[in-house]
C-alpha cells in the first residue's frame, strides 16, 4: 500500500510528464494540426523553448532578453517607488484632514472605480510612446493600490491605541509619529508585493503599444511575426521575473513587518 | 484523564443506555512521543441520567466524546448503545452539540432548526410543531427569520442546541456546549437546559404551546 | 445642510476648476514650450469631446475620422457582449472547478503546485499568445475574458471550499443529512458564498480581458476604436470611446457589487483572498 505523500508527488510528477508530452507531441499530429490550433506554429513545442531559452540567456543570443526585460523592469520599478510615496502621503493626509478627505477622497473613489489598465492608451497619448507613459502607467497603478492602504493604516486604529498614547502623555504630533505614521507604513508596506506585480503588468501592457523596448514590445513583436516560440520565451521571462520581484517583495515585507500582529487592524 | 461524576439518577436500576468500554486513545505527532490522551476509560450513563465530564483543557474530554459520537475510533475499547455495539458509527438516536459554531449562517435561524428534520424527512406538521416548540423554549420566536450573524454568540448556542434537541436524540453528547461565553449567558444556558431536560419527567406549569417535548439522556463535557 | 452644500459645492467647483484648465490652458500661446502635455492636439478639449457626442448621438452618416454616426453603439455592444459571456463562463467554471477540486483532497494536492504557478503568471499577459492562437472575434475575446475570469474565481472558490469547517459538515451529518443534502445545504452554500464573494473583481477582470484583447488585437469593440484613435492621433475620438468604456465598465462592476450584495445578505462583510488578474 503506497504512502499518500509518494502517491502525491507520483500524481505530480505524472501531471508533468503527461503535460509535456502531450505538448511535444499532438501539435506534431498531422490531423490536429490542420483542424485545431494545436499548430507548432501557434503554440510551439517545449523542446524548440527550451532551445530557445538556453539561445536568450545564456547563449547566442544572450542579452537580447535581459536588455528589454531591464527596460520593463526598470520603468516599473521607478514608478512604483514614485506612485508608493504619493499614494503613502496621500493616504495619511486624506486620513488626518476631513477636508482634503471631503474634497478629494470621492475623485479617487471616481477614478479607482475604472481598472487603471483600461486608461493605458490615454497615458500613452499624452505621453508618447517611450519611457515616460510606462513610469505613468506604473505610477498610476501602485498609487491606488499604496493609497488605499495607507488611508486604511492611518484611520482604522482603534480608539483606545491613540486614547491610551494621549493619556501616557503624548502631543498630537508625537501620536502623530509613533502610532499614526507606523500604522500607516506597514499598511502601505503590506501592498508592496501586490503593486508591483500589478505595476509590472501594466508596464508590459503599456509596451503592447508599440514602445520599442522592454519585454511587451517583444511579446507583441513575436506575436506580429507569428513566432510562437520566441513568444512563449517571452511570457516565460515575464513570468519569472514577475514571481521573482513578487517574492522578494514578499521577503522583505516579511522582514520589515515581523512584528506587525494582524489582530489590532480593525 | 477524564473523571467521572457522582450520579443522581431517576431510575437506580435503569438499564445502560450509552457504555464505553476500556477505552482508549493515542495521539502521535510524528517523531514525538505518543501521547495517551484516553486509558481504558470506562464509562456508562443510565437512562434519564445526566452525566457531566468535567476536567482542565486538553484531558480527553472531547476526545471521549468524539469517540462514543463515532467521530473518531479508539485504539482499543469499544461503544455499545442500548447494549449493540456502535463503535465507529453514530447511531441514529444520537445527538451531539459541538464545541464550534455550527449554526449555518446562509439559513434563518428557523430552517437552521429545522434542518436535521428535513434531512430525517419529518412531515411538514411534524417540522412545524417541533419548531415552534423549539422557538419557544429557547426564547428566539421573534427572532425566526433573522440570520446567524445578526445574533449574538449565546443566541446562536441556544440556535445550535435547538437543532440537537429538535430531533429528539435518545442521548444527547454536549461538547463544552457554553465553553465560549461569558457566565452570565452560560448561567442562563445551564438554566434552560435544566429545564427543558427536566420538563420531560415531570409536567410544569409553563407548558409549551405544543404537546411535543424532546427526551434525551444527555452527556455533557465541561472545563 | 450647510457643512453638507459647502462639500459638495467644493467638488463641483474643484470639477469645474480642471474642466476650465483643460478647455482654456492649451489656448494660452506658447503654453507647449513649457508644459508640452498641455496641447490641444494630444489632450483635446471638454468642448470639443461634447460637441462629438452630440454629434453621434443626433446625427446619421458619417461625420469624423474614426468614430462614425452610430457606430459607437455598435462597438459598444460588441465589448458588452463580450464581456458578458466571459463572465458567465469564467464564473461558472470557476466555481465548478473551485467546488470538485476543493472536495477532491488528493487531487487538490497532486495539482497545488501547478495551481500557485498558474497564479503566479500575469494571465493578461497570455493576450498576445490567444490573440495569435484565435484570432480576432469575439471568440477570442471570451477565451481571454474566460482566462481571466476563471482563474480568480477559481482560486477564491478553492479556498472557500478547502476552509469549510469539518464540525459544520459532522453536525450536520449527525443530524440525519446523506451525502446529496450535505451537498445541497452545506457544502455548495459554503463554496458559492465564496464564489459570489469574488464578483465585482471578476466582471473587472472580464472587462480587462477584453479590452486589453482588443487593444492588442480586435476588430471590433470600444478597446479596438481607442487603438485605432492612437495610431491615428485622434484625440477627440480616444476621448470619446475611453469615457464611453469607463461609464460601462463603472456600470457593470456596479452591478456585480449589487449582484454579490444581493446574494450574500446572510453574511456580516468578508473578503475572500487570493487571485489575481
Amino acid at each position: 500500500m503506497l504512502r499518500r505523500s509518494t502517491l502525491v508527488h507520483a500524481g505530480r510528477l505524472l501531471v508533468l510528464v503527461a503535460f509535456l508530452a502531450a505538448w511535444e507531441t499532438l501539435p506534431r499530429i498531422p490531423v490536429l494540426r490542420a483542424r485545431t490550433f494545436l499548430d507548432p506554429n501557434f503554440v510551439s513545442l517545449p523542446s524548440l523553448v527550451a532551445v530557445r531559452l538556453w539561445q536568450t540567456t545564456f547563449g547566442s543570443k544572450a542579452g537580447y532578453l535581459w536588455v528589454h526585460a531591464g527596460a520593463s523592469l526598470g520603468a516599473a520599478l521607478v514608478g512604483f517607488v514614485c506612485g508608493a510615496a504619493a499614494g503613502f502621503v496621500m493616504g495619511l493626509a486624506l486620513a488626518q484632514s476631513t477636508v482634503a478627505r471631503g474634497l478629494l477622497k470621492p475623485f479617487i473613489d471616481a477614478f479607482s472605480a475604472v481598472p487603471p489598465i483600461l486608461l493605458v492608451p490615454l497615458i500613452t497619448l499624452v505621453f508618447g510612446l517611450g519611457t515616460t507613459s510606462k513610469i505613468a502607467t506604473s505610477v498610476y497603478i501602485v498609487f491606488f493600490v499604496v493609497f488605499y492602504n495607507s488611508y486604511k493604516g492611518a484611520s482604522a486604529l482603534p480608539e483606545s491605541m491613540t486614547a491610551s498614547c494621549r493619556l501616557l502623555g503624548g502631543s498630537r504630533w508625537d501620536i502623530m509619529k509613533t502610532v499614526i505614521v507606523p500604522s500607516s507604513a506597514a499598511w502601505a508596506f503590506a501592498a508592496f508585493p501586490t503593486a508591483i506585480g500589478y505595476a509590472l503588468i501594466g508596464v508590459v501592457v503599456a509596451e503592447f503599444f508599440g514602445s520599442p523596448t522592454g519585454l511587451g514590445s517583444i511579446i507583441i513583436t513575436s506575436m506580429n511575426t507569428g513566432s510562437a516560440t520566441d513568444l512563449m520565451v517571452s511570457i516565460l521571462a515575464l513570468a519569472v521575473m514577475g514571481s521573482g520581484l513578487v517574492g522578494l517583495a514578499r521577503l522583505a515585507e516579511q522582514r520589515l513587518l515581523h512584528w506587525r500582529p494582524e489582530y489590532w487592524v480593525a | 484523564m477524564a473523571r467521572v461524576m457522582p450520579r443522581e439518577s431517576a431510575v437506580p436500576t435503569a438499564r445502560a443506555v450509552v457504555e464505553a468500554r476500556d477505552v482508549t486513545r493515542r495521539f502521535t505527532h510524528g517523531a514525538a512521543e505518543p501521547f495517551t490522551a484516553l486509558d481504558r476509560v470506562s464509562l456508562e450513563v443510565r437512562e434519564g441520567e445526566f452525566l457531566a465530564i468535567v476536567g482542565p483543557s486538553g484531558c480527553g474530554k472531547s476526545t471521549l466524546l468524539h469517540i462514543m459520537a463515532g467521530l473518531k475510533r479508539p485504539d482499543s475499547g469499544a461503544i455499545f448503545v442500548n447494549g449493540a455495539e456502535t463503535t465507529g458509527t453514530t447511531p441514529r438516536e444520537m445527538g451531539y452539540l459541538f464545541q464550534e459554531d455550527t449554526v449555518l449562517p446562509w439559513y434563518s435561524v428557523e430552517r437552521n432548526i429545522a434542518l436535521g428534520l428535513r434531512y430525517r424527512g419529518a412531515s411538514v406538521p411534524d417540522v412545524r410543531a417541533r419548531v415552534e416548540w423549539a422557538l419557544e423554549v429557547s426564547g428566539l420566536t421573534e427572532f425566526r427569520r433573522s440570520y446567524p450573524h445578526q445574533l449574538s454568540g449565546g443566541m446562536r448556542r441556544r440556535v445550535a442546541l435547538m437543532m440537537t434537541l429538535v430531533v429528539d436524540p435518545k442521548i444527547l453528547l454536549m461538547d463544552e456546549p457554553f465553553g465560549a461565553l461569558d457566565t452570565h449567558t452560560k448561567t442562563r444556558l445551564h438554566a434552560s437546559l435544566l429545564e427543558i431536560w427536566g420538563r420531560r419527567a415531570r409536567p410544569s406549569s409553563s407548558l409549551p404551546t405544543t404537546s411535543w417535548r424532546p427526551s434525551p439522556s444527555p452527556i455533557a463535557s465541561s472545563s | 445642510m450647510g457643512r453638507r452644500t459647502a462639500l459638495v459645492a467644493s467638488r463641483l467647483v474643484l470639477v469645474a476648476v480642471i474642466l476650465a484648465i483643460w478647455q482654456w490652458v492649451p489656448q494660452i500661446p506658447g503654453i507647449t514650450r513649457w508644459a508640452p502635455i498641455f496641447d490641444s492636439f494630444f489632450i483635446s478639449s471638454p468642448a470639443r469631446i461634447a460637441a462629438k457626442f452630440w454629434e453621434l448621438a443626433t446625427t446619421t452618416g458619417d461625420q469624423g475620422a474614426v468614430l462614425k454616426s452610430g457606430n459607437l453603439f455598435v462597438q459598444l455592444w460588441a465589448t458588452l457582449w463580450a464581456t458578458l459571456l466571459g463572465f458567465v463562463v469564467g464564473v461558472t467554471s470557476g466555481f465548478l472547478a473551485g467546488l470538485v477540486l476543493s472536495q477532491t483532497r488528493t487531487l487538490a494536492d497532486i495539482l497545488n503546485p501547478y495551481l500557485v504557478a498558474v497564479n503566479a503568471l500575469p494571465r493578461v499577459a497570455l493576450v498576445p499568445l490567444i490573440i495569435m492562437i484565435f484570432g480576432t472575434g469575439l471568440g477570442a475575446k471570451v477565451v481571454l475574458a474566460w482566462l481571466i475570469v476563471f482563474f480568480i474565481v477559481f482560486f477564491n472558490t478553492y479556498a472557500g471550499g478547502r476552509a469549510l469547517e469539518p464540525s459544520l459538515v459532522d453536525s450536520c451529518r449527525i443530524l440525519g443529512a446523506s451525502r446529496r443534502q450535505l451537498l445541497r445545504t452545506v457544502v455548495i452554500p459554503h463554496v458559492a458564498g465564496w464564489t459570489f464573494a469574488i464578483l465585482p473583481l471578476a466582471m473587472s477582470a472580464s472587462i480587462i480581458g477584453v479590452v486589453v484583447g482588443e487593444f492588442v488585437g480586435g476588430a471590433q469593440g470600444l478597446g479596438y476604436i481607442i487603438t485605432v484613435a492612437l495610431g491615428q492621433l485622434e484625440a477627440t475620438d480616444l476621448f470619446v470611446a475611453l469615457l464611453t468604456l469607463c461609464v460601462v465598465a463603472v456600470v457593470l462592476i456596479g452591478l456585480a457589487t449589487r449582484l454579490e450584495k444581493r446574494l450574500l445578505h446572510w453574511r456580516p462583510e468578508h473578503v475572500g483572498e487570493g487571485g489575481q488578474a
